[in-house]
């Protein structure tokens, strides 16, 4: 089974009304990191939701590993995990520690399990000295790796992400993709939100762009690279690209 | 500072200082219990001895965690003074204008702000005390229902958040204020914004709790173990126990 997770003309509208995914169809295979590129509002967000079975689609159906995720099969869930865009939503326990502990607690792992599988994936990511601290006293990139570790650590084989890199400085957005590429090795299917098209070039395997609720492009990062225009449409290209022509500094 | 705006900040401070990790290695449901049975005594007596003790024994429990826990409860204690003197003022100025002499509700008034400030600040202190942790896996190992504790857990995790919002949002309105600032104004104008955000972040909290609960039951894994934390305020709450039972016997030394 190498298609981890497939989503088969999925439609979903929110109860104002508002369209947000226009039959979408998508697969994540074991091992690869595809990224999901679009403008702000274009439903990336609902995606991933309706992607991890936490929004259920009106129409089309969502396969985790070859069987159909629906309300009564929530145990499918485990092989997903979902890291949210703001982790002030994600991180609701007092401290780190029982943030990470949540999921293998729900997932009733003993305490001695939990505390070894916190204490390995504490050490990936190297936020050990970050354990006891409550999670609102954390800075925006401690509490991103705090919110991938407390899905790390149930060891999901999908990973969605909604925009990792948002907020947060150049050194840690390294680190989380060495994080990354390292899952990406152990055989996870990742799938990466983001408005950063150079992330495509770095990281992904399989490029997706979102426009208005579907899905307008697939293909590799070189095809991508092949076609600026895509990206100059939705104007989302590299920053460097978009301020070519602006010179404003003076240079004198 | 305003005094609106520092009332939020003190607030949040006090929030904050709940939070911080302390080295508490007794037991924490023990503590919640003589914490609630300790407040409870004081609530309902009306010694004016037990008011006092219960303000020494909050002060001694804020020494132990240094000054910054005993400038909060120091604090707190204002705070409910002054709010209590608001709330008996009707009866002090009854007293005082139609019945001068009569020193009866006076002293009524005082025994009502009294036992609210000793009460509140003794909960206070067996909470800071405690610590946000120890508040917390209390109540679970009390096998109070999970949805309580998870309840007094995202107050905790999420009212310094909130206040910090009304902070951000006061501040920008108050950049593109160019009157005289009147924080009250501007706060009354974001209560509606802050209704909507409140909701909004409800609704993706929840979603993020989905995400990762599998199961509904939730495993407690707690054994009991007394120790010096324990033993120290199973003393505080003898005394105020034997404080209370003695202006049961002598009630010539009540208020």
């Amino acid at each position: 089974m190498d298609e981890y997770l497939k989503l088969e003309d999925v439609w979903y509208s929110y109860p104002n009304g508002r369209q947000a995914l226009k039959g979408v169809t998508l697969s994540l295979k074991k091992g690869t990191i595809s990224i999901l590129l679009g403008p702000n509002g274009c439903g990336k967000t609902t995606l991933l939701l309706v992607a991890a079975g936490l929004l259920q689609p009106q129409r089309g159906q969502v396969k985790v590993m070859g069987k159909t995720l629906t309300p009564d099969k929530q145990n499918l869930r485990k092989h997903i995990g979902i890291v949210f865009q703001d982790p002030d939503d994600q991180l609701f326990n007092p401290t780190v520690y029982d943030e990470i502990a949540f999921a293998p607690r729900q997932l009733g792992y003993s305490e001695e399990k939990t505390k070894r599988k916190i204490e390995i994936v504490s050490k990936t990511l190297g936020i050990q000295h970050l354990l006891d601290r409550p999670t609102h006293t954390l800075s925006m990139g401690e509490k991103r790796k705090v919110a991938l570790a407390s899905v790390l650590v149930y060891d999901p084989d999908i990973l969605l992400l909604d925009e990792p890199t948002a907020n947060i400085e150049t050194k840690t957005i390294a680190h989380l993709l060495q994080h990354l590429c390292q899952a990406k090795k152990q055989g996870k299917a990742i799938l990466i939100a983001t408005q950063r098209s150079e992330l495509a070039q770095i990281v992904a395997d399989n490029v997706h762009i979102m426009e208005n609720g579907k899905i307008t492009f697939q293909g590799t990062p070189t095809t991508l690279a092949k076609n600026p225009d895509i990206l100059q449409k939705l104007e989302i290209q590299p920053l460097n690209q978009l301020v070519d022509n602006l010179t404003c500094a003076d240079t004198q | 500072m305003p005094l609106l705006e520092r009332y939020l900040y003190e607030i949040a401070e006090i929030f904050d200082t709940l939070s911080q990790t302390r080295d508490y290695d007794g037991d924490p449901k023990i503590s919640i219990l003589l914490g609630i049975f300790s407040t409870f005594i004081v609530s309902f007596s009306k010694s004016l001895l037990v008011y006092v003790l219960a303000l020494i024994i909050s002060l001694v429990l804020a020494l132990f965690h240094g000054k910054d826990v005993l400038a909060k409860i120091g604090k707190i204690s204002i705070f409910l003074t002054v709010m209590s003197l608001v709330v008996v003022s009707p009866i002090i100025i009854n007293s005082l204008t139609c019945s001068p002499g009569e020193v009866q509700s006076l002293w009524e008034a005082a025994g009502l702000v009294l036992r609210t400030v000793s009460a509140s600040t003794l909960f206070a202190a067996f909470l800071l005390n405690l610590g946000w942790t120890g508040v917390l896996r209390g109540l679970r190992e009390l096998r109070l229902p999970e949805d309580f504790s998870l309840q007094v857990s995202f107050m905790l995790r999420y009212i310094p958040l909130f206040i910090r919002d009304v902070f951000r949002m006061l501040a920008a309105r108050e950049a593109r204020t160019f009157a005289e600032k009147k924080s009250y104004n501007i706060l009354s104008s974001i209560v509606g914004d802050l209704l909507i955000r409140g909701y909004y972040r409800s609704q993706r909290v929840q979603l993020a709790m989905n995400a990762r609960l599998f199961t509904t039951n939730t495993k407690n894994h707690s054994k009991t173990s007394l120790n010096r934390h324990n033993i120290i305020l199973f003393l505080a709450t003898t005394i105020l126990l034997i404080a209370s039972i003695q202006g049961v016997l002598a009630p010539w030394t009540n208020i």
